[in-house]
């Protein structure tokens, strides 16, 4: 589970506030939407999450590991995983290489071992048979898969998700949807998806929660 | 992660951990002490030296010419010249071998200074300002300045009174540069003697006033010009050695008298068609006329007066040269490559520095780029070499081209991969963060092999400029491959073949360069599928 406790954060050590308290927390397995406008802060808050940004005040804990405003976030690093608005996958590497990559670096596993587990994975989300195959040469819904499985591969113990669905059909906005339900119902995985779709939310999430400049409060 | 892929930055075939050793011999080889006149300065004076070294270093420019110290048209790989003969003779009285050092005419003091060589002896001036300076020999040659017209040219100026507002070539710094400065002639100054005899052929300029050896060796060998009889300004040839060593000059004076007194010196002078009546008092000869055949004059006349067809040079001539020229191509690639891995090494730290490093980290990189980047290399080499010794630390010949041309690249390259780095998103580092890669690791593994796609094009480019620029070491005493090409294209008078030569050379050594890069940036676009962007 994760638990976020008064998170306040600003740019600068003098400039605006742009989460000021925000609280919230997931429970083990449960997925959980939050939302808002644009401007709110919603890919702030993803960045303190993800550990890719430090915070004045507050904690942050994921399953008894947790930081304090003012530490290095570097901690959440890996435990929380995050597939990017873009995926971000590595466009010199191919679909095996992707997701091996930081298991072998980071933790150190037998290369061998890791292309294994990668296989299962993708084979899990139904992206079996494309290994070889560069991130260029996939279609979007297969990109985004791969970038699940690169995220499952640190065995997070959150998994965020930033704007999955922006930019999408609405056929192709249930797909991804049934994607995140099938991650969650094949891994047991924590997730949070960020989100500025209130309908889709409602639909595919345990929570939801929304993001405003008074704070973060659970949807009615 | 052992990535192929790292090594490929580097655009060479290896790995980090070999390149360590590479970087280790640099060192070594930078920090070595280079081979120096001076070994031993501390306790010995240099005519011990000489003597336990059996050999004496004299310094001179082949690139100089006829009839001073030049290769052999016949044989190229042989050194020849009447300074040739005349150190053999003085160091045979020394009992040692006479051993040349090559360095640019116009630094030979500056490399004396330095001790790269014991003495200068290269048909240099006696005068005042270079007294002060260095220790020099009694005069060994009187020479005067000779004017040399097109034939049949009647508005040719017969006399130094009709050169004012004339263009008349001459060497740069030489004392007939300054006549012709006092009388108000257009001057144009050439460093290859050659060149200025035939701009005077070719109607650029109207007439040239030089010494008399090179007026005769230059001039002379043409049908279309000629030497006029009138005599001006007389100079004489001195040898230039470093102050303290009175003990070296005073020996090689004794030998220069006996020499003088026992004919070697006449007998030198008329086989090189040198000997003339200000030489002769010189000597207290009393016989101002040659008598022997100047043998060494005609046999230039031969070789290099008219020029065989360029495929019987090429089938004669140019095979004899290749030692010369593989050895200068040998000292260019070794030079560039060397200069390249210190580049590229300092490039990334640079480049790294300036796009990750913190503000004042960030203010030394922009400062270094500027700086090696906005000054000349000429300037930059000048100052590594002859400078840095003012401070106490003397590089060899090799390390100052080195050093120089790596420091100098090392800027360009930094830029280079600072494009390739703005080119990646930063959303990439971000991703490989998350994943939990440190910074290092996630520039290793995710951003440089995507930089590297866009600097290598770039870092090809700039290495064929070094391979080019290379030749501005011999300004330290390094006869690299363009050097070869003056040297010879100044003792044959053969410039256009050899510079076809030359060129082929440089095209041999830069284009495995251009393959083998074509290929890391293939497999670094591999997963590109839009052909154009290749």
């Amino acid at each position: 589970m994760i638990d976020v406790d008064q998170l306040v954060k600003r740019y600068s050590s003098h400039g605006p506030v742009v989460l000021g308290g925000v609280s919230f927390s997931v429970a083990s397995g449960r997925t959980a939407a939050i939302l808002g406008k644009s401007g709110v802060g919603k890919s702030t808050l993803l960045r303190c999450l993800a550990g890719l940004d430090g915070f004045e005040s507050g904690s942050i804990v994921v399953d008894g590991v947790g930081i304090k405003g003012g530490e290095s976030p570097t901690p959440l690093r890996g435990r929380v995983g995050v597939v990017f608005q873009s995926l971000e996958l590595f466009p010199h590497l191919d679909v095996v290489a992707n997701c091996v990559l930081a298991p072998v670096i980071v933790k150190g596993i037998d290369r061998a071992e890791a292309v294994a587990h990668a296989n299962e994975l993708l084979r899990v989300l139904d992206v079996d048979g494309l290994g070889a195959a560069h991130p260029d040469a996939l279609s979007g819904g297969q990109r985004q898969r791969v970038a699940i499985v690169r995220a499952l591969m640190m065995e997070p113990r959150v998994l965020l998700y930033d704007e999955p669905t922006s930019a999408l059909d609405p056929s192709l906005k249930a797909e991804v949807g049934r994607t995140i339900r099938a991650v969650g119902e094949r891994t047991g995985m924590t997730q949070i998806v960020v989100t500025h779709d209130p309908a889709w939310a409602a639909a595919i999430c345990d929570d939801v929660f929304v993001l405003d400049s008074t704070g973060l409060t659970r949807a009615p | 992660m052992k990535s192929p892929r790292c090594r490929l930055l580097v655009g060479l075939p290896v790995s980090w951990a070999s390149l360590s050793p590479a970087v280790f011999a640099l060192v070594v080889l930078l920090t070595s002490p280079p081979a120096s006149a001076l070994d031993g300065a501390a306790t010995t004076s240099t005519l011990e030296r000489v003597k336990e070294r059996g050999e004496l270093w004299w310094g001179a420019d082949a690139h100089g010419g006829a009839p001073y110290v030049f290769q052999d048209a016949r044989d190229p790989t042989r050194l020849i010249g009447f300074e040739v003969e005349l150190a053999d003779a003085v160091a045979a009285r020394l009992g040692v071998r006479a051993r040349m050092v090559q360095g640019p005419w116009d630094k030979l003091l500056d490399l004396l200074d330095r001790g790269d060589f014991d003495f200068a002896m290269n048909g240099i001036e006696d005068s005042d300002d270079k007294r002060s300076a260095v220790l020099l020999s009694k005069p060994y040659y009187v020479s005067t300045q000779k004017l040399t017209v097109r034939k049949n040219d009647t508005d040719a100026p017969e006399s130094l009174d009709d050169v004012k507002g004339r263009a008349v070539g001459c060497l740069p710094g030489s004392m007939a540069n300054k006549l012709l400065d006092e009388r108000g002639a257009d001057t144009r100054a050439y460093d290859v003697q050659d060149d200025i005899y035939k701009d005077i052929v070719l109607g650029r300029t109207s007439a040239a006033l030089a010494d008399e050896p090179i007026a005769h060796f230059y001039g002379d060998i043409d049908d279309h010009l000629v030497t006029l009889p009138a005599s001006f300004g007389e100079l004489r040839y001195v040898a230039a050695f470093r102050r303290g060593d009175d003990d070296l000059r005073k020996a090689v004076d004794a030998a220069m008298v006996e020499l003088g007194k026992d004919g070697t010196l006449r007998r030198i002078y008329e086989r090189w068609g040198m000997w003339n009546a200000a030489t002769a008092t010189l000597l207290d000869d009393p016989d101002p006329l040659p008598h022997d055949v100047a043998t060494g004059f005609e046999q230039w006349r031969a070789a290099v007066g008219t020029q065989p067809p360029f495929l019987v040079r090429v089938r004669d001539r140019y095979p004899a040269m290749l030692p010369l020229f593989a050895h200068g191509a040998w000292l260019t690639l070794a030079v560039s490559v060397l200069a390249m891995l210190l580049a590229v090494a300092g490039g990334l730290v640079i480049a790294v520095g300036r796009a990750f490093g913190p503000a004042p980290i960030r203010w030394v990189c922009v400062a270094f780029v500027e700086l090696f980047r906005g000054t000349p290399l000429l300037v930059q080499l000048t100052m590594i070499y002859f400078g840095l010794p003012e401070l106490g630390l003397t590089l060899s010949p090799f390390a100052a081209g080195v050093v120089a041309l790596g420091l100098n690249y090392a800027a360009a390259e930094s830029e280079n991969y600072r494009a390739g780095l703005i080119s990646v998103p930063n959303a990439q580092l971000d991703a490989a963060r998350s994943l939990g890669l440190s910074t290092m690791q996630a520039l290793r593994h995710v951003i440089f092999p995507q930089a590297a796609r866009v600097a290598l094009p770039p870092m090809t480019n700039d290495f064929i400029a070094l391979l080019k620029d290379s030749s501005l070491v011999s300004v330290v005493a390094l006869t690299e491959l363009t050097k070869v090409y003056g040297i010879l294209g100044n003792s044959t008078r053969d410039h256009l073949g050899l510079g076809v030569v030359v060129a082929c050379w440089y095209l041999l050594i830069g284009l495995p360069f251009v393959v083998l890069a074509r290929r890391v940036e293939r497999r670094l676009g591999r997963h590109l599928h839009t052909r154009g962007r290749r």
